[in-house]
């Protein structure tokens, strides 16, 4: 299908980058299962919508979202900055031009995709955020709430974080949908950490399953910076995260973690990008998902080992658990190594609920439900451990309880 | 308090237990003893809920109840407890959790209040002792990283927790050596009351130096063939399983 037949109801934005996009757009169509990065993710079920740029009020009672001690609090609503929801003291500024002459240049990551849907969010935002994080001494806190109005509302939102030199930086994104009828949140990121910079994203996709959602995180990294992804899929009947990071300079660590659950017809997609361009550094990927139902699970976790980059280690790591005979899940490593002096290992395993603790625990009185939860809690809980902190842990699995039932929590 | 009749049971088509029978009173120890595949761990699969056996006749009453119509759970809410020969490594879900997961359902079930954190806490100190379990030992995942006699100890542990009104236990001497058979046995003797039973399980007479039952069952090809005084174990060890298999053959 056309990219111009998807969308013909929107209006670009008149940014230079933004008409810059728009033309690289013009005659393409979306990636098909012939692909090689979207073998197994069929867009027919998101590209047959149609959708509206929308501004909208909304009801969602953010206070049972909002994570108490992050001071600084924005909300987008369908891309849009809301000022009026929004409290923070940080270096933040909106509207489509404070990022149009950041990006470009900043985000040229070339992981083999096309990349359609960022081209398609910068034509056609209408707004974006512009994030300047400088906290050398503690850690700067921001939340982000991302709401979706559905009805046929297309979100692009376009946010582009930097953390300044020897800044420590946690973003927390959250994204929920209200309403009636269908959802596309089409958000992207830049991320660019400076020298011994540190910063964490970690976005918790939580929203109705009549909702879709591509997400694509580009980071690019300065010498012995630290950049750290974590995708918490829980929601959203198509679900498609893109993670391209290229470490630039010596001493750099990249950290990607998931953790998705699916049921029904769900389909949640991870890609990985990892460009070791420099020596020296270092990449770890964790990825775990639970399959229900009739559910697809995707994880293609891509690493290339540039010719002069000595001295990587990069580990990769995507387990899975199949609960039902009718779920699906494709894991894909793809390392590509052209240095010599190099760690690199991955794993993938995907398997059943273990029968035999199942029935342990059950003789012992747990009933066989909550065993079930216990062991699928147990068996995600080693990515949440990777989290920072005991508070941010607890938020991740009671937020991501409301949505999964086979979440243990207290 | 337990009351098998003609129990049948089979595992993929093949018949393992082929009329057992088996009364068990409280107050009462009974040890079941007899050649390896005569279908002493069926037996505890059976009666424990495992869904990997299929019933095929006969009947288990459980204090008046019909326990094969019991979900595994159930069975233990009501009170039996099985210590398995071998104990299941679960990662990530710790020791204590588990306990009081199950002290809790336990409760619920019998319309009782849940357990306080801090009699909880009591509870799992003073049992530990029992049988010599290090503390740390209850904060880390069940069983993982646990040695042989330390699973088969924390083994005799959770039935100290949950308190059950009969306990199974399937080969529970199995790879422990003497001094963890002794503290093993401790355990289960201390837990002994007029109002509980047990059933041990074993291939060797020695755990019955520890343990010493009321009476002694020889399990062979599926049926009990023999039972006996506790005298009887030691004729078993030494003469062995054959004089009874003969027995059985020429009757």
């Amino acid at each position: 299908m056309s990219v111009a037949e998807f969308v013909k109801n929107l209006k670009p934005n008149n940014s230079e980058f933004g008409l810059k996009s728009k033309a690289l757009l013009e005659g393409k169509d979306f990636p098909t299962t012939k692909d090689e990065y979207w073998k197994y993710t069929r867009l027919r079920k998101l590209t047959k919508n149609e959708f509206y740029q929308k501004d909208g009020s909304i009801s969602t009672d953010l206070n049972s979202i909002w994570k108490e001690d992050i001071p600084n609090r924005l909300v987008v609503v369908n891309g849009i900055y809301s000022p009026e929801l929004s409290k923070h003291n940080l270096n933040i500024t909106s509207g489509i031009e404070s990022i149009a002459k950041e990006i470009p240049g900043k985000d040229e990551i070339n992981s083999g995709d096309d990349q359609i849907f960022s081209l398609i969010g910068k034509a056609y935002a209408l707004d974006g955020l512009k994030i300047d994080l400088n906290n050398t001494k503690e850690w700067d806190q921001l939340q982000i709430i991302f709401v979706n109005t559905q009805n046929g509302a297309i979100a692009n939102s376009l946010i582009r974080i930097k953390a300044t030199k020897n800044a420590n930086a946690r973003v927390l994104c959250n994204y929920v949908s209200e309403g009636a009828g269908v959802g596309f949140t089409n958000s992207y990121f830049n991320l660019e950490t400076e020298a011994n910079a540190n910063l964490e994203l970690i976005n918790l996709q939580a929203e109705n399953p009549n909702c879709f959602h591509v997400q694509s995180v580009n980071g690019v990294q300065a010498r012995d910076s630290k950049i750290s992804v974590w995708n918490f899929s829980s929601g959203a009947d198509l679900i498609r995260n893109n993670v391209n990071i290229r470490q630039d300079g010596k001493g750099c660590d990249t950290h990607v973690n998931g953790l998705y659950y699916g049921e029904e017809k769900q389909h949640v997609d991870n890609h990985v990008f990892i460009d070791h361009a420099s020596e020296d550094c270092e990449s770890n990927e964790l990825f775990k998902g639970v399959m229900n139902g009739q559910a697809t699970g995707v994880f293609n976790g891509r690493v290339i080992v540039r010719k002069d980059s000595q001295r990587i280690n990069a580990f990769q790591q995507n387990s899975n658990i199949l609960l039902s005979d009718k779920a699906t899940i494709n894991s894909k490593p793809e390392l590509e190594i052209y240095a010599d002096d190099v760690k690199c290992s991955h794993g993938s395993v995907t398997g059943q609920l273990d029968e035999n603790a199942l029935f342990y625990l059950k003789a012992r009185g747990i009933s066989e439900d909550r065993a079930r939860k216990m062991l699928v809690s147990s068996f995600l809980e080693e990515v949440v451990e990777t989290l920072a902190t005991e508070e941010l842990k607890n938020y991740v699995v009671r937020q991501m309880a409301q949505k999964i039932d086979l979440l243990d929590h207290e | 308090m337990l009351k098998i009749q003609n129990l049948h049971a089979e595992i993929d088509g093949k018949e393992i237990l082929k009329g057992l029978n088996l009364e068990v009173k409280a107050g009462e120890v009974h040890a079941i003893m007899g050649p390896n595949g005569a279908g002493k761990s069926t037996l505890a699969s059976v009666l424990a809920g495992k869904e990997d056996y299929e019933i095929t006749e006969g009947s288990v009453e459980f204090e008046g109840k019909d326990l094969l119509d019991m979900e595994t759970d159930e069975r233990a809410k009501e009170g039996l407890f099985l210590a398995f020969q071998y104990p299941v490594e679960i990662p990530g879900v710790s020791n204590i959790n588990f306990l009081r997961t199950a002290i809790n359902e336990k409760r619920e079930y019998l319309g009782q209040e849940p357990i306080s954190a801090k009699d909880f806490m009591a509870m799992v100190r003073e049992r530990s002792k029992l049988v010599e379990l290090d503390s740390k030992l209850a904060n880390r995942s069940v069983n993982v990283g646990f040695s042989g006699g330390e699973k088969k100890r924390n083994e005799i542990f959770q039935m100290a927790m949950l308190e059950p009104k009969l306990s199974v236990l399937d080969e529970t001497d199995s790879g422990l050596d003497i001094d963890a058979l002794r503290i093993v046995a401790k355990g289960v003797n201390a837990l002994k009351k007029e109002d509980t039973a047990s059933i041990v399980i074993t291939h060797y007479q020695r755990l019955l130096d520890y343990i010493v039952p009321d009476f002694v069952h020889v399990l062979y090809d599926g049926k009990i063939v023999k039972s006996g005084p506790k005298e009887l174990a030691l004729e078993l060890e030494e003469k062995g399983y054959d004089w009874i298999k003969e027995e059985v053959v020429n009757h």
